[in-house]
């Protein structure tokens, strides 16, 4: 994030005000995630231990997605491509060279073929492969954000969504390099909460930031009204590349994390179903409230192991194949429709959990609240008639 | 390519495009009045084919059949509508398109507990299952009846939106609603007559699938939606005649690609779908026929 | 009716979005207290996590039967892509279980298959067999179909020294993951091995070949037949390959492209997955290929008969020994599962599921113990093992069995045993 040249939030008089009761209950926070972190780290099992990682996995990745989409109301439904691309970069770098061999590779440059982190400490190739899947995703999301961050829409959800497609065709088809559908396994498991946490708490962090800095608030600026926001003179295109490339850079990084939580790679794991599930979390928390992903990826991590219990609750018949599988899965998509007609906004719509913070911190945060409501109402009496009118 | 196997692939990209053009026409039609991408549109698809699959485990003849599971399909059309999509009318535009990816999963998993698993045989009535060689190209009858049926329901439809008074408020809705509102046009009306008709091409399309590959189960909707969705995009959003058009133009692009495609690039194939597609955005989002050029940065 | 999304719908959208937040500005008292809950709410969290659910237990138990179950933890893909083979692979299982709990049980104790559904994807399996293995402790594993999900699961298990068979999952990639990971199949590289010397008897010298590019075990066989069909011993000719997505279900530009070849290839090897391969011999011989369709194991189910109808006629495959011919223990399994079902296996996976749960407990009894090392040696000294889908044996070093291969014909809408065999040269794992 230092990429981002910000002014330093409310660098005014005003923010000494409630900085330092602020800087306290981060503290605390922190502090009692740490010491939760700890007494997780040391007494749960390993499946306990996972759910809790894939917590703050999943709120990393929920967190880009806010960024790229909720920040600046273009929305990616390519976000899990680049979740992809860093976990099959991460793969690659950590996996042994002697089971990369025996996997039969053959498309893999002679450099990454030999390239051997075994003899590294765990946490440093672990992060190591975050940083390089980062880069790359970065890199690749450059590239194709350049013409589609020029979209808006439905028509930038559509494209983003076949750069999702196209991903997962490669991954499916380059057998030299991803074995294909096969994947890539005996991935050493080198994530533990530590890392898991230390990334969200970037991410959490970085998105913030982005928030509070004039970025963020070109973001907010074009999303709420892009010609207004132009007229300012917001480059919206380049706030968006910012968004998009950083959303990426975050994903990029949290799927060497998944990857050696798992324990292997394949294309089918990073497809539609977990698309929609990301989505549904940040769409759950609230669209634009980066601790509403946390929440969302904190519900949508845990609720399926909750329900499990609910499934192979029925025996019918002397079989007992009566066993109701997939009702967990109804049972979210009511409970999320449910939120959508009761709840449209989400649980904290474009708030934070700490909104006073950024409020005292940044006086500008209650003109984004405030001001930018125009009475139109949504959708219906808006979008059909600007074909006719233009 | 020969010119036989090129006819051969012709009847069958027409044949695919048909299906493709039977659902696209249903989603463009309710995205045009709502702006929702309705993903549950494939399971209607499905539940449609599941449907007929037991009417005619009943014994009942084939046409009698197809009538009533499009009149069931029809009533679960609505009842989605009444259920999950009234009530979050208006809403912003992911919002729809997330509560209907939610629609969507709720009636395939329900399907997957009611029908099972296993793909069902379809029972495609053997009148239609005849392979006809015409100067040395072979055409499969269901292709035929395929087309056929299409382009009958598309020609009766242009027939409904253009000659009575609901197919014209149906249009002044898509066109401008709020004003149509102001005209005493009744939205709930609209909305309704649109998953009506919509849910009723999706079942004709469902049995012509189940017709097509023989087999149906319940997470039969995904890929034709998924489709269905392109060519809407192709077509331009909410244009019935370019969704139309998109279906025909990706039936075609399909099967093509993978004649073309050398073998060991075949499995590309909606990589370059995709890519087009992403190409086709860029350079004119407002798709095919489509007449207003969305915003662009 | 074209009409085009803009950004001013995303400023209404956005709009009601801030219009309807909940109001109240929060006092920084209120965000103090909020953030102690969460501190304070975590380890509630943790416990509530820790609920494991406990509820299929109620098996009727015999009186022979005493003391605390013996917990075999079931992992399967019920729902999503992989259902179709996973939800048979369980019925067997269940099968194999009422008849441990009808009979002497394990180690004289009651058997509980916890089953779990992985959802067909990677992660949430890697959950369940977690939750099996680390919250539940069950004292062994049986399940899964697919190469992919195998993989995870197993690594699962070798992790924490748990001994786990195999269902399903034919790639002999899968035991190199570690010693407690064993298979009930046979490798891939054995049927397709088997495959390609029946071709060559057959007189059957140029093939084409299309395969499922989204299965694990699709490629592989299609690899490993298409590696042995080449051999100089048999010196066929692949003439040409061409591939389908998972999911798909309409064939024809493939087909008619293989139509296209002239001189037509003497056999058409198409390496599917059961959910498929009906529709495929379908619509090849509407399509006017009319020549022998060969394939693997993934044929293995009435979906061939039922979705092919007649042109399934001519289909030679093969398969799991055992329910075809007169093999007692296959036999066996067809009657017991008719009785329990109502209906004949629809599956060799079901087959496949039964011997997992049957060998798993015959090992443990061997073993005498639960633990998990007793069992895995137990495992691996299995010798002749008279399972439904054929005679397991492990040889020394080697997880996968040597099992013979069943070949196995269409006439006239039944499967009907050619011969079972051992092939010449397995092509190496």
């Amino acid at each position: 994030m230092a990429s981002v040249p910000s002014v330093r939030p409310g660098a005014t008089a005003s923010r000494h005000r409630g900085a330092v009761p602020a800087l306290a209950a981060v503290a605390l926070a922190l502090t009692l995630l740490a010491v939760f972190l700890a007494y997780a780290d040391a007494s749960f099992n390993g499946y306990r231990l996972q759910i809790v990682t894939l917590v703050a996995i999943n709120a990393t990745i929920a967190v880009a997605l806010t960024l790229t989409s909720g920040f600046t109301g273009v929305f990616s439904l390519g976000q899990i491509g680049f979740l992809a691309i860093g976990a099959y970069v991460g793969a690659l770098l950590n996996l042994a060279p002697q089971w990369k061999s025996e996997m039969f590779l053959p498309g893999l440059p002679g450099w990454l073929a030999a390239f051997d982190t075994t003899g590294w400490h765990p946490q440093v190739a672990l992060l190591f492969a975050c940083l390089v899947g980062g880069i790359v995703a970065a890199t690749v999301a450059t590239l194709v954000g350049m013409p589609l961050m020029r979209l808006s829409g439905h028509y930038v959800a559509v494209a983003t969504m076949g750069f999702l497609i196209i991903v997962h065709s490669v991954a499916n088809n380059w057998s030299g390099v991803t074995r294909g559908a096969r994947g890539l396994s005996q991935i050493p498991s080198y994530t533990n909460v530590w890392a898991a946490y230390g990334c969200a708490l970037v991410a959490i962090y970085a998105a913030w930031r982005l928030r509070v800095s004039p970025y963020g608030r070109a973001m907010i600026a074009s999303r709420e009204n892009l010609i207004a926001a132009r007229a300012v003179g917001v480059n919206v295109h380049r706030s968006r590349m910012i968004a998009f490339v950083v959303g990426a850079f975050l994903t990029g990084a949290a799927g060497p994390l998944l990857a050696h939580q798992i324990g292997s790679v394949a294309p089918s794991a990073y497809y539609f179903t977990t698309t929609f599930n990301v989505v549904i979390m940040v769409v759950l928390g609230g669209m634009g409230s980066i601790s509403g992903a946390v929440l969302g990826a904190a519900i949508m991590t845990l609720a399926p192991e909750y329900l499990r219990g609910v499934e192979d609750g029925m025996d019918l018949g002397p079989l007992s194949f009566g066993a109701l599988f997939g009702l967990s899965q109804i049972i979210l998509a009511i409970a999320f429709i449910l939120v959508m007609i009761f709840r449209p906004q989400g649980f904290f719509g474009d708030r934070e959990l700490g909104l006073g913070l950024l409020r005292r911190r940044g006086p500008r945060q209650d003109g984004d609240e405030a001001e930018v409501t125009p009475t139109l109402a949504p959708g219906l009496d808006v979008g059909p008639g600007d074909g006719a009118s233009r | 390519m020969s010119a036989s196997e090129f006819g051969q692939q012709f009847v069958n990209a027409l044949g695919l495009g048909s299906i493709y053009a039977l659902v696209a026409i249903g989603l463009a039609m309710v995205f045009g009045i709502l702006r929702l991408i309705n993903f549950a549109h494939g399971e209607v698809l499905m539940l449609g084919a599941f449907a007929a699959y037991y009417f005619a485990a009943a014994g009942l003849p084939f046409l009698v059949v197809v009538l009533l599971a499009v009149l069931t399909t029809v009533a679960i059309g609505l009842l989605m509508e009444r259920v999950a999509y009234r009530g979050i009318r208006g809403a912003p535009d992911v919002a729809l398109l997330l509560t209907s990816l939610a629609v969507s999963i709720a009636l395939q998993n329900g399907a997957l507990l009611a029908f099972d698993a296993q793909p069902k045989p379809f029972p495609t009535p053997a009148a239609i299952q005849e392979q006809l060689t015409v100067g040395g190209i072979q055409i499969s009858v269901t292709n035929l009846v395929t087309v056929g049926v299409a382009l009958l329901l598309m020609a009766l439809l242009t027939l409904f939106v253009t000659r009575t008074r609901l197919g014209t408020a149906m249009r002044a809705t898509a066109e401008n609603a709020m004003a149509a509102q102001l005209m005493g046009i009744n939205l709930s009306t609209v909305i309704v007559a649109a998953f009506a008709i919509g849910s009723a091409l999706a079942a004709v399309a469902g049995i012509l699938w189940g017709a097509r590959v023989g087999r149906i189960e319940p997470l039969m909707g995904f890929i034709p939606v998924l489709k269905a969705f392109v060519a809407t995009v192709i077509g331009g959003f909410g244009s019935i005649p370019g969704a139309v058009v998109g279906a025909y133009l990706l039936g075609f692009g399909e099967i093509y690609l993978v004649a073309l495609l050398p073998g060991e690039l075949s499995g590309y194939r909606d990589a370059f779908v995709f890519a087009a597609l992403i190409v086709i955005l860029l350079f004119r989002p407002q798709g095919i026929l489509g007449s207003s050029e969305p915003e662009k940065i | 009716m074209s009409k085009s999304p803009n950004e001013s719908s995303l400023v209404g959208a956005v709009s009601a979005q801030v219009r309807e937040a909940p109001g109240g500005r929060l006092t920084r008292r209120v965000i103090l207290r909020r953030g102690a809950a969460i501190g304070v709410s975590a380890p509630l969290l943790a416990a509530a996590i820790s609920r494991a659910p406990r509820a299929a237990a109620r098996q009727e138990t015999p009186n022979a039967l005493s003391g605390e179950p013996v917990v075999i933890g079931a992992p399967y893909n019920l729902t999503g892509a992989l259902a179709s083979l996973d939800n048979p692979a369980r019925d067997g299982s269940q099968l194999a279980v009422d008849e441990l709990n009808a009979g002497g049980g394990i180690l004289g104790r009651p058997v509980e298959l916890r089953i779990y559904d992985g959802k067909s994807d990677v992660t949430t399996v890697t959950n369940i067999v977690r939750q099996l293995v680390e919250e539940d402790q069950v004292s062994a594993l049986v399940g899964l179909t697919d190469t992919s999900y195998v993989l995870a699961a197993a690594q699962v298990a070798q992790d924490n020294g748990v001994p786990y068979l195999d269902v399903g999952g034919t790639a002999p990639i899968i035991t190199s993951v570690g010693d407690y990971v064993f298979m009930i199949p046979f490798g891939d590289n054995v049927q397709a091995s088997v495959a390609a010397e029946f071709a060559q008897e057959q007189g059957w010298s140029t093939c084409a070949l299309l395969l499922n590019e989204g299965m694990d075990y699709t490629k592989f066989l299609a690899q490993y037949f298409a590696d042995r069909f080449d051999d100089d011993d048999i010196g066929g000719e692949i003439v040409s390959t061409l591939n389908y997505g998972m999911g798909d279900t309409d064939f024809s530009g493939q087909l008619t492209e293989f139509k296209n070849l002239a001189p037509q290839p003497d056999v058409l090897f198409i390496s599917a997955g059961p959910d498929e391969i009906g529709t495929i011999v379908a619509q090849a011989r509407a399509a006017g290929l009319t020549m022998p369709i060969l394939g693997g194991d993934g044929y293995d189910t009435p979906l061939l008969t039922e979705l092919g109808g007649p042109a399934a006629n001519g289909v030679f495959f093969t398969t799991h020994q055992g329910i075809y011919g007169d093999d007692p223990a296959g036999q066996q399994f067809t009657a017991a599962f008719q009785e329990k079902t109502g209906q004949a296996p629809n599956s060799v996976f079901a087959a496949l599921g039964y011997d997992g749960v049957r060998l798993m407990a015959d090992a443990i009894n061997r073993a005498g113990a639960l633990d998990g090392d007793k069992v895995r040696d137990a495992l691996a000294a299995t010798q002749g093992y008279a399972g439904a889908t054929g005679q397991i044996s492990y040889e020394e070093g080697s997880r996968i069995p040597s099992k013979s291969v069943a070949i196995v014909e269409v006439r006239d809408l039944k499967p009907t045993l050619l011969k079972v065999v051992v092939p010449k040269t397995v092509a190496p794992a």
